[in-house]
């Protein structure tokens, strides 16, 4: 059996979610990393379902963090990347460079 | 920053138990992030259509698979499909979406306007950090307001206020170089009140300490309305020079559009109030404000004012025993609210405020939810082969739902433009009937964010209603209808609750026209009421003294003496002139309200009509003022010159007489009034014997108990304020307004004319309120009305519906069309008869629970009629559905069934 492969939405968050790291990745901050670097408006009630659906998969885990003052004294749920996780990312991203690697010349700067 | 409360509210409602705290951090998170980008209002706009998103996500993911319970799920096609559903079902739309509407028009109008009244916003600079400074009597249980001492020790003092400051309103003429005196709303204010608001002049400077000095030469700021309206917007407005009451003033600064500070204010003059000369309770009455600190708080501010008070308290026992400084927010300390009422309290009082209305707009959405009921009944053969394909009882109850929010979404539109449409309409009535000014300047006619979004969540709460109710009601038993496999076979019913439901709203829906009628005629009888008199040919106008502007006895005597001696100048010069027939002057105008007041009668009256006893309007007028209005004496005498100074007189009303004394003749007989209960005094000593000389017909004494009036003989400038009135000969008499105001201005540019106007539209404006109230209980008639149609055709819709196959048997077998609409109609007719004789039952105990007492034959007759009118329209509401059960082929009923 193949790896499982990500849907856009879900590779976004997680790369967001590995980029931040298991101290500072919860819904807020995986909705403005991804609103800053990619410019799309994040619904952050689509990174709640996509999140509940990456923890179903195995993909990803979480558990509430510390609390913090500019939340009002309330713990973000912190998340976690599981190895399974790593490797739907892995396998994800592989697919789209073989796909694209030979589109240079289309895609412009995109590998 | 905190996300609004009803946000983090809905969010803990919605989301699974243990995910609640996080949830609300990230919403109160991400709320802070967005008000620091987009601003407060979009901010706030943005955070709640989140929060509704979020809150449809969690809902999503408690009906998740492997949950238990129902699954209750909406999908973008269900928003299609009732879009698609708008279309094919017209009248509905039109007739659900109309009441929705109009409940939400209500509902947010409400909204807007008591959140603006106990939650106000000040549209100043951080205006959160405004606030005023009072101090308040314990003993008496009163403000204290000659503050002059304490302004200065806290100007002087206060480290957790950058800037502390007072203000005194003044009503002044202003008159331009080329222009009449107009009275304008004047703040006298310390050069500080600028600072306190935080807001700059759009031209010139603002004032200075030294602009505040006495001696000083006397300048004055006006406001952008002022500038625009008075000088014509003239950029070269800095230096020129106005009169302002008995001063000359030089504009200094105009300030820019919407700036009212400290309440309503158009024009501004320095003043220093703490002197630093001025011993405690002493000096004018002022009203304090302040400007927090960017480190303090109100708390902070309370405290400190408190351990100043103290040392005061210890240095002067007697004065500060009992006296409590006061801080609280600015627009709270204006409307009056005491300190003790805290801000929870308020929303509190706010959201009981709001209990009715929510009720009204939940009695509207289960209207719409009978008529969707309907609608879904009719479609029952798609749910059943719905829940056969697998679509849970929560998915078709999301679908239903969906469709109910689509028509709510168009509703909420519709409604929240009728809401900023009706806000202008009702701030342009106050203003009317405030004499043109307007309300305190953070009062604004549009609506707010929080409005909106509380909009938003009517809109979903109206949707539950309608959609939810109905999708719970026919997804009842789903699976009996499966298993039966009668699709279209009139598994569902109507239940008790909704026929209550018709037969409650068509009795409400008798009455309220009756009342809405009732009450508009109660309100105009006494506004309309007959005068013996042209009143047209009658110019009226309010004159007024401006104010010493120093307290004392004297200071007031020498106010009076040159009030009287200005009218007498002016009644002088109008009567020269050859277009005049006379100029008097009196205390109240005819139709004006006059405060009412009890009397009793030497030698005992005509039994009042209650225990209260007799209560009547009474006015001070001039001797000449039965001459100038061309109204006769009918027995006794008029007044003379030598009565204002005499022992005391009266003249009564020709329904004193009449009301009070039984038809004796009131001349030689005296009067004298008890405690006024209208200031509930009950220690008040009854005031002097006074005769009456005169008997005159009813001319307007207008209290609320009737026409029967006493007048006071009185000089002229002899009560605080008096109204001129002009006899014109001919022509219009409003065409002589500008000679008044002028001559009056010319003899003295301290006298204020204000409310000109002639003597038969001296209620308009009171009228006009009247009416806008009127046409707001008609639209709600109206409402009433085409709901409960809407209710009885969709009873009847739906019963010709579900009996279409037991129609067709009848037909098969025989029936006769008479027999076939007697049984279709004979719920309906029940309900209709049922209602209306409810209602009409219900009528006289409303009446007589307003205080009208029992309607009289021709009120009788009139239900009566209203009755059977009534009946009339309900049954032609059956007309349609009964015509479709008519037109039914007894083969096509079957086939459809079998």
């Amino acid at each position: 059996m193949g790896t499982e492969s990500l849907a856009e939405f879900e590779l976004l968050v997680m790369l967001s979610a590995l980029r931040l790291g298991p101290e500072e990745a919860y819904a807020v901050s995986i909705a403005e990393d991804i609103h800053a670097r990619t410019g799309r408006v994040v619904r952050r009630a689509n990174v709640y379902t996509t999140l509940q659906r990456l923890e179903t998969k195995g993909f990803i885990t979480s558990m509430l963090g510390e609390p913090r003052a500019e939340r009002g004294g309330r713990p973000p749920r912190l998340v976690e990347v599981e190895p399974a996780g790593l490797q739907a990312v892995r396998a994800t991203t592989q697919a789209i460079h073989a796909m694209s690697g030979e589109l240079g010349h289309l895609l412009g700067g995109v590998r | 920053m905190t996300a609004p409360a009803w946000c983090r509210g809905l969010l803990r409602l919605l989301a699974p138990p243990h995910r609640r705290e996080e949830l609300v951090g990230d919403l109160d998170e991400a709320h802070a992030l967005r008000v620091r980008r987009r601003g407060r209002i979009v901010g706030t706009v943005l955070t709640a259509v989140e929060t509704l998103d979020v809150g449809r996500a969690m809902l999503m993911v408690r009906s998740a698979p492997g949950r238990r319970g129902p699954r209750f799920a909406i999908s973008r096609l269900d928003f299609v499909l009732g879009m698609r559903m708008l279309v094919r079902y017209p009248g509905l739309t039109v007739l659900g979406g109309l009441a929705m509407a109009f409940a939400i028009f209500v509902g947010a109008g409400t909204y807007e306007f008591l959140t603006q009244v106990a939650r106000p916003e000040l549209p100043l600079p951080e205006g959160d950090r405004v606030v005023g400074i009072r101090l308040w009597n314990a003993a008496a249980g009163s403000e204290e307001e000659q503050a002059a001492f304490e302004l200065a020790l806290w100007q002087r003092e206060l480290t957790t206020m950058e800037a502390v400051g007072a203000y005194r309103t003044a009503r002044r003429n202003l008159t331009t170089a080329d222009g009449p005196g107009l009275p304008e709303i004047v703040a006298q204010m310390t050069p500080s009140g600028f600072r306190v608001a935080g807001v700059a002049p759009a031209l010139g400077r603002p004032f200075t300490e030294a602009d505040a000095a006495r001696g000083s030469k006397g300048v004055v700021i006006i406001g952008h309305g002022v500038w625009q309206r008075r000088f014509g917007g003239d950029p070269a407005i800095i230096g020129t020079t106005v009169r302002l009451g008995d001063e000359v003033r030089t504009v200094v600064g105009v300030m820019p559009a919407g700036f009212a500070f400290p309440v309503m204010h158009g024009v501004w003059t320095p003043e220093r109030f703490g002197t630093g000369t001025v011993a405690p309770g002493e000096g004018p009455e002022i009203r304090v404000f302040g400007r927090l600190a960017a480190h303090a708080s109100l708390d902070d501010a309370r405290r400190e004012l408190e351990r100043l008070n103290a040392g005061l308290a210890a240095e002067y026992p007697a004065t500060y025993q009992h006296i409590r400084p006061q801080v609280t927010p600015y627009a709270r300390s204006v409307l009056g609210l005491p300190g003790s009422v805290s801000g929870g309290l308020i929303t509190t009082v706010l959201m009981a405020s709001n209990l009715p209305i929510l009720l009204f707009i939940v009695l509207v959405a289960g209207n719409v939810a009978l008529l969707l009921f309907a609608r879904a009944a009719a479609r029952e053969g798609e749910m059943v082969v719905r829940s056969a394909l697998g679509a849970s009882r929560g998915r078709i109850i999301g679908q239903l739902f969906a469709e109910a929010l689509v028509l709510a979404t168009l509703a909420a539109v519709l409604g929240l433009a009728a809401t900023g449409y009706g806000m202008r309409g009702l701030f342009a009535a106050v203003e009317h009937l405030n004499d043109g000014a307007s309300l305190p300047f953070w009062f604004r006619p549009g609506l707010s964010a929080e409005t909106v979004v509380y909009t938003m969540l009517l809109t979903v709460l109206v949707a539950a209603v309608a959609g939810g109710l109905p999708g719970i009601k026919v997804t009842r038993g789903i699976g009996d209808q499966l298993r039966r496999a009668t699709a279209g076979g009139g598994g569902f019913r109507f239940g008790g609750i909704w026929t209550a439901l018709i037969v409650i709203q068509i009795a409400v829906m008798v009455n309220v026209p009756i009342v809405t009628v009732a009450t508009r005629q109660e309100g105009q009888k006494e506004l309309l009421e007959d005068l013996p008199i042209q009143g047209e040919a009658y110019l009226a106008a309010r004159l007024a003294m401006d104010d010493p502007g120093v307290s004392g006895n004297a200071a007031a005597a020498d106010r009076a003496r040159r009030f009287a001696a200005t009218l007498q100048r002016l009644d002088e010069r109008l009567t020269a002139d050859p277009r005049v027939g006379g100029v008097t002057f009196t205390e109240r105008l005819p139709r004006e309200y006059h405060p009412w007041r009890q009397i009793e009668v030497e030698g005992g009256a005509a039994p009042p009509p209650d225990a209260r006893g007799h209560r009547l309007a009474s006015t001070s007028v001039a001797v000449d003022y039965f001459d100038v209005m061309r109204t006769p004496v009918l027995s006794g005498r008029n007044f003379t010159a030598s009565d204002p100074a005499g022992p005391g007189v009266v003249i009564v009303t020709r329904t004193f007489a009449d009301r009070v004394l039984a038809g004796q003749s009131p001349v030689g007989r005296r009067i004298r009034y008890l405690a006024t209960e209208e200031y509930r005094d009950p220690d008040q000593a009854p005031g002097p014997w006074l005769e009456i000389v005169g008997v005159v017909p009813d001319l307007g004494t207008r209290s609320g108990y009737g026409p029967h009036g006493i007048f006071h003989p009185v000089e002229p400038g002899g009560t605080r304020g008096m109204n001129a009135v002009v006899h014109v000969r001919s022509g219009n008499a409003m065409d002589f307004a500008h000679e008044l105001r002028t001559a009056t201005t010319a003899l003295d540019p301290a006298m204020r004319v204000a409310e000109l106007r002639t003597l038969d539209r001296v209620t308009e404006s009171t009228r006009e309120f009247y009416d806008f109230w009127f046409r707001l209980l008609v639209a709600v008639t109206v409402v009433s009305l085409v709901l409960s149609l809407g209710g009885v055709y969709a009873v009847l819709a739906f019963t010709a519906a579900q009996r279409t196959r037991e129609i067709g048997i009848r037909m098969a077998l025989g029936s006769s069309r008479t027999a076939v609409v007697r049984a279709v109609f004979r719920r309906p007719f029940v309900q209709v008869i049922l209602g209306t004789a409810v209602g009409v039952g219900l009528f006289p105990g409303l009446a007589m629970a307003s205080g009208g007492g029992l309607p009289d034959l021709k009120w009788a007759a009139l239900t009566v009629a209203y009755f059977l009118l009534m009946t009339a329209v309900c049954l032609t509401a059956c007309v349609v559905p009964t015509l479709r059960v008519l037109r039914i082929a007894p083969a096509d009923a079957l086939r459809t069934e079998g």
